[in-house]
C-alpha cells in the first residue's frame, strides 16, 4: 500500500460527498426542488382562497366595457374595454420611459463631464444640481414640479415663449415643434435606403478607380451630392404621387389648391371699416398681400406694446386689430391628424391666418362643415368622399386633391385664446418626464463621471502626446472606453426610471399603474391587475436588459 | 555615428516645481538634429518630468524650451504644433485598448495630420513593418505580448512622421526576453537619423547607439559626455557612485 503513487490514489478515491462537481450538481437539484415546492404552495393557497372568497381567476373581465375616461394617450373612449384601457396605460408608460431614457442619457453625459470640468462655475453648478436632486425623494420633486412649477405657469393666452423660440409653456402644458410623418413617409424612407446603398456602391467603385489610377477622387463630395439628389427626388416623387389627402370646398369658391384661398382671405379684410377708422389710403393700398397684412398687424401690436400711445389712439389700434383679426380661413378637421396639420401649415406658409375648429371624429367634423362652420373640410380622400355623399346637396361641393410631403414640420402657433399645432405635452406628462429625467440623471451623471475617471491617466497622456485636442481625446479615446464601465450600472438606472414612472399615479398621469388602479377599483379583479403589472414591467425590464447586455458585449474589450 | 545638424531642442535654465518641491532645477542643454541622447540617473531624480516638459505633458514654470524652432508657452497652437513633431513612447505603452493595432497607429495621422485613411493606413503599415509586426495589424493590444505592444507604441509615434522621438524607460516594464526586440527597433530608428532622447538604463544601448549620455540627479544635469568617455572616465563623484551601483 505504501508503494502506490499518492497522486493516482487520490484521483481514484474521492468519495462523492467530497467531490466538488457532484456537490455542485446536488446543490442545484435541491435548490430547484425547494423553489418548485414553494411556488406550488403559494399558487395552491391562492387558488383555494380565491375559490372560498368567490374571486374569479379568469382574465375575461378584460373584454368588458371600462366606462371611465382616460385623459391622454392613444385613441380610447369610455365605451372601450378594460383591456384597451390598460393598453393605453402601457403605451403611456412606454412613451414617458422611452423619451425619459433618451433625455437622461444626454443630461447625464453633460452633467458628468461638467463635474470633471476644471472651470469652477460649470463644476459647481453640476455639483449643486447633483447633490440637491439626489437627496430629495422623487415623489416630493414630482409634486413640486407639478404643483409649484407647471400649474403656476401663466394661462394659455400669456404663454411663456423662451428666447422667442416656437415653444410655448403654460399651465395647460407645453407645445413644441414636432415632425409629423404622412402616408408617403415609408416610401420616402425607402428612397433614403436606396440612396445609402447607391452611395456605398459608388464609394467602392471610386476607391477601386483611385487604386487603379493612383489619382485621388473627391469621394466625399460625390457621395454627398449623390445622397442629396436621390433623397430630394424621393421627396418630390413621394409628395406628388403618394398623397391620399384632399380638402372639400364649396364648388362656387372655385378652389384649385391652397393658393386660391388668398383671394378669399383678402376679400375678408374689411378695408371700408379700416378707412372709417382713419387708416390712410396709401396704407390701405399695401394691404393687398397677406405678407403686408401680417407685417401691418405686427406693427400695430408693437405700437400698442410700447405704451407710448394715448388712450384714444390705443382704442383705435385695437379696433383695427379686431377688424384684421376677423379675416381668416377656417378649417374643419379631425384633431391631430395629418390632414389638419397639413392644411394649417400650408395656409400659414402663405401667411394666411387660420382658425382650426377640430373635433374628435370625422362624423362630427363633417357635421360642422355641413352646418357651414368652415371654409374647408380637410381629411383623406376616402373620408371626404364618404362625407360628401351624405351632404344634403353634394353637387354644390367638390373634392380637391392636395399633395402632402412625406414629413411635415408641425410648429405650434398662437391662435386667439389657444395654441394650435405642434406636439403638445400635458402638464402631467411634462411634470413626470422632467421629474424622472432630473432625478435619474443626477445618479447617472455620477456613473458617467466614474466611468471617465476609470480610463487611466496614461490614455490621456498618450492622446495628448499624439497631438489630439481635448474634444478628440474625449470622443475618440475616453468616452468609448468609459462606455464599457458605464453601461452596466446605467442599465439599472434606465430600469429604475421605467419602474419609477409608476409614481405617475401621484400626479394623475394615466400610466399603467394609474389606469390599472382604476380598472382594479371598477372591476374588482385585483389579483389579475397586479399580475398584469408584474408581467408588463418584467417584460419591459428584461427586454431592455437583454438589449443593453448585447450592446455591452459588442463594446467590450478584446483581451488575450 | 550620424551627421549632426542644427539645434532642434534648446533648454535654457528650465525650472519646475510640484507645489513646494523643486523638481527641475535650472536645466540648460541643447540637442542637435539626428543626435541620440541617453539619460540615466537615480529614480525620482526628475528624468521623466524633464522629458515630459519637452512636449508639454508637464508645464515648466521658469526658463525657456524651444523645440524645432517653436517656443513652448501657453499658446495652444505652439503646443499642438510641437506635439505633431514630437513622438513619445511610455514605460506602460499606453496603447488604446479599444482600437486595433492599425487603428492605434492611424488615429493621430487621420485626426491630427488630417491625412486620408488610405494614406494613413499605408504609412501605418510601413511603420508596423519597420518594427517587424505587420501581421498583428488587425489584432487588439490586449492580444499582444509586452514587447509587441511596445513596438506598436513606437510605430504609433512614428506614423505621425515626427522629427523627434522621446522614450521614457521603454523597456522597464518588459520581461527580459522581450527587451531586445524593442531595443533593436530603437537602434534601427537611431541609425535612420532620427533625433532621439531616451531615458533608459540599458547600458549596452547607451554605449552602442548614443552620441551622448546625460547623468541626471536631483533635478539637474550632473555630467554629459559621449558614451565611451562617460563610462570609462566619469568626472563627478555622483556619477561614479551611480555607475558602480548599476554596473556592479
Ligand atoms: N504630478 C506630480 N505631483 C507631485 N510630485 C510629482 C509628480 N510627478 C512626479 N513627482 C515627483 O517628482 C519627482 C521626480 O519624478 P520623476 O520625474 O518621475 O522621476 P524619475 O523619472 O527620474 O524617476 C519624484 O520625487 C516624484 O515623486
Ligand atoms: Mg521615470
Amino acid at each position: 500500500m505504501a508503494t502506490t503513487s499518492p497522486i493516482i490514489k487520490q484521483e481514484a478515491a474521492i468519495p462523492f460527498w467530497r467531490d466538488v462537481r457532484v456537490l455542485g450538481v446536488i446543490g442545484q437539484i435541491i435548490f430547484t426542488i425547494l423553489v418548485v415546492i414553494g411556488l406550488t404552495w403559494f399558487i395552491r393557497n391562492f387558488l383555494i382562497n380565491a375559490e372560498n372568497q368567490g374571486l374569479q381567476t379568469s382574465f375575461s373581465f378584460l373584454n368588458t366595457t371600462a366606462a371611465f375616461d382616460i385623459a391622454e394617450g392613444i385613441e380610447y373612449e369610455a365605451t372601450d374595454t378594460f383591456g384597451r384601457a390598460l393598453w393605453v396605460g402601457v403605451i403611456n408608460t412606454i412613451r414617458v420611459s422611452f423619451i425619459g431614457i433618451i433625455l437622461t442619457t444626454i443630461l447625464a453625459v453633460v452633467a458628468g463631464i461638467a463635474r470633471l470640468s476644471t472651470n469652477w462655475l460649470i463644476n459647481k453648478i453640476a455639483t449643486v444640481y447633483i447633490e440637491i436632486v439626489r437627496n430629495i425623494p422623487l415623489l416630493v420633486q414630482l409634486f413640486f414640479i407639478y404643483f409649484a412649477v407647471i400649474l403656476k405657469l401663466p394661462p394659455v393666452k400669456d404663454s411663456v415663449q423662451p428666447f422667442g423660440l416656437p415653444l410655448f409653456l403654460n399651465q395647460r402644458g407645453f407645445a413644441l415643434p414636432g415632425l409629423t410623418a404622412t402616408a408617403g413617409f415609408p416610401i420616402w424612407l425607402a428612397f433614403i435606403v436606396l440612396a445609402i446603398i447607391l452611395v456605398m456602391t459608388l464609394w467602392t467603385i471610386q476607391s477601386r478607380q483611385e487604386e487603379r489610377t493612383g489619382e485621388p477622387v473627391n469621394k466625399i463630395g460625390s457621395a454627398v451630392v449623390a445622397f442629396i439628389v436621390i433623397v430630394a427626388i424621393g421627396w418630390f416623387v413621394t409628395t406628388a404621387f403618394t398623397s391620399n389627402q384632399a380638402i372639400m370646398v364649396a364648388t362656387s369658391r372655385n378652389i384649385k389648391d391652397f393658393d386660391d384661398f388668398e383671394k378669399i382671405y383678402l376679400l375678408r379684410v374689411d378695408t371700408d371699416a379700416l378707412k372709417d377708422l382713419g387708416v390712410e389710403l396709401a396704407t390701405l393700398d399695401t394691404l393687398k398681400f397677406p405678407d403686408n397684412i401680417a407685417a401691418y398687424k405686427d406693427e400695430l401690436t408693437a405700437k400698442l406694446g410700447t405704451g407710448e400711445v394715448s388712450a384714444e389712439e390705443s382704442e383705435n389700434i385695437e379696433a383695427q386689430l379686431d377688424i384684421l383679426g376677423d379675416a381668416q380661413i377656417t378649417i374643419c378637421s379631425v384633431e391631430d391628424t395629418v390632414s389638419e396639420i397639413n392644411a394649417a401649415s400650408q395656409l400659414r406658409r402663405l401667411n394666411i391666418p387660420v382658425k382650426v375648429s377640430n373635433e374628435k371624429s370625422m362624423r362630427k367634423t363633417g357635421a360642422a362643415y355641413a352646418a357651414g362652420d368652415c371654409d374647408l373640410l380637410a381629411g383623406t380622400q376616402a373620408q371626404l368622399a364618404a362625407e360628401r355623399a351624405i351632404l344634403e346637396a353634394p353637387d354644390t361641393h367638390e373634392l380637391v386633391d392636395v399633395s402632402v410631403p412625406p414629413l411635415i414640420v408641425n410648429t405650434p402657433a398662437p391662435a386667439g385664446f389657444n395654441i394650435q399645432g405642434g406636439t403638445k405635452l400635458s402638464p402631467e406628462f411634462a411634470a413626470l418626464l422632467i421629474g424622472l429625467v432630473l432625478y435619474t440623471s443626477a445618479f447617472s451623471a455620477e456613473i458617467v463621471r466614474a466611468g471617465i475617471l476609470a480610463v487611466s491617466k496614461g490614455q490621456t497622456e498618450a492622446a495628448r502626446a499624439l497631438g489630439l485636442n481635448e474634444s478628440q481625446r474625449l470622443q475618440l479615446i475616453v468616452l468609448p472606453q468609459a462606455l464599457r464601465v458605464i453601461i452596466p450600472p446605467m442599465t439599472s438606472q434606465y430600469l429604475n426610471l421605467t419602474k419609477n414612472s409608476s409614481l405617475a399615479v401621484a400626479i394623475a398621469f394615466p400610466d399603467l399603474v394609474a389606469v390599472g388602479s382604476t380598472v382594479q377599483n371598477q372591476s374588482g379583479f385585483a389579483v389579475q391587475v397586479i399580475i398584469i403589472f408584474m408581467a408588463v414591467y418584467l417584460t419591459l425590464s428584461l427586454s431592455m436588459s437583454a438589449f443593453l447586455n448585447w450592446y455591452n458585449k459588442k463594446v467590450a474589450l478584446v483581451e488575450r | 555615428m550620424n551627421e549632426l545638424g542644427n539645434d532642434i531642442i534648446i533648454c535654457n535654465d528650465v525650472h519646475k516645481w510640484f507645489g513646494e518641491f523643486h523638481v527641475l532645477q535650472g536645466i540648460t542643454t541643447t540637442v542637435k538634429e539626428g543626435e541620440v541622447v541617453v539619460i540615466i540617473g537615480p529614480s525620482g531624480s526628475g528624468k521623466s518630468t524633464w522629458i515630459r516638459t519637452l512636449n508639454r505633458l508637464e508645464e515648466h514654470q521658469k526658463g525657456q524650451i524651444i523645440v524645432d524652432g517653436t517656443e513652448l508657452n501657453n499658446d495652444l497652437r505652439n503646443i499642438q504644433e510641437i506635439r505633431r513633431e514630437v513622438g513619445m513612447v511610455f514605460q506602460q505603452f499606453n496603447l488604446f485598448p479599444h482600437l486595433t493595432v492599425l487603428q492605434n497607429v492611424t488615429l493621430a495621422p487621420i485626426h491630427v495630420r488630417r491625412w486620408s485613411r488610405e494614406k494613413a493606413e499605408e504609412i501605418g503599415m510601413q511603420q508596423l513593418e519597420r518594427v517587424k509586426i505587420p501581421e498583428q495589424a488587425y489584432k487588439y493590444p490586449g492580444q499582444l505580448s509586452g514587447g509587441q505592444q511596445q513596438r506598436v507604441a513606437i510605430a504609433r509615434a512614428l506614423a505621425m512622421q515626427p522629427k523627434i522621438m522621446l522614450f521614457d524607460e521603454p523597456t522597464s516594464a518588459l520581461d527580459p526576453e522581450m527587451i531586445k526586440e524593442v531595443l533593436d527597433a530603437m537602434q534601427e530608428l537611431a541609425e535612420s537619423g532620427m533625433t532621439i532622447m531616451a531615458v533608459t538604463h540599458e547600458m549596452g544601448f547607451a554605449r552602442g547607439v548614443a552620441n551622448r549620455v546625460i547623468f541626471f540627479d536631483q533635478g539637474n544635469i550632473v555630467e554629459e559626455k559621449p558614451p565611451n568617455e562617460f563610462f570609462d572616465n566619469p568626472e563627478e563623484e555622483r556619477t561614479k557612485l551611480f555607475l558602480s551601483q548599476i554596473l556592479h
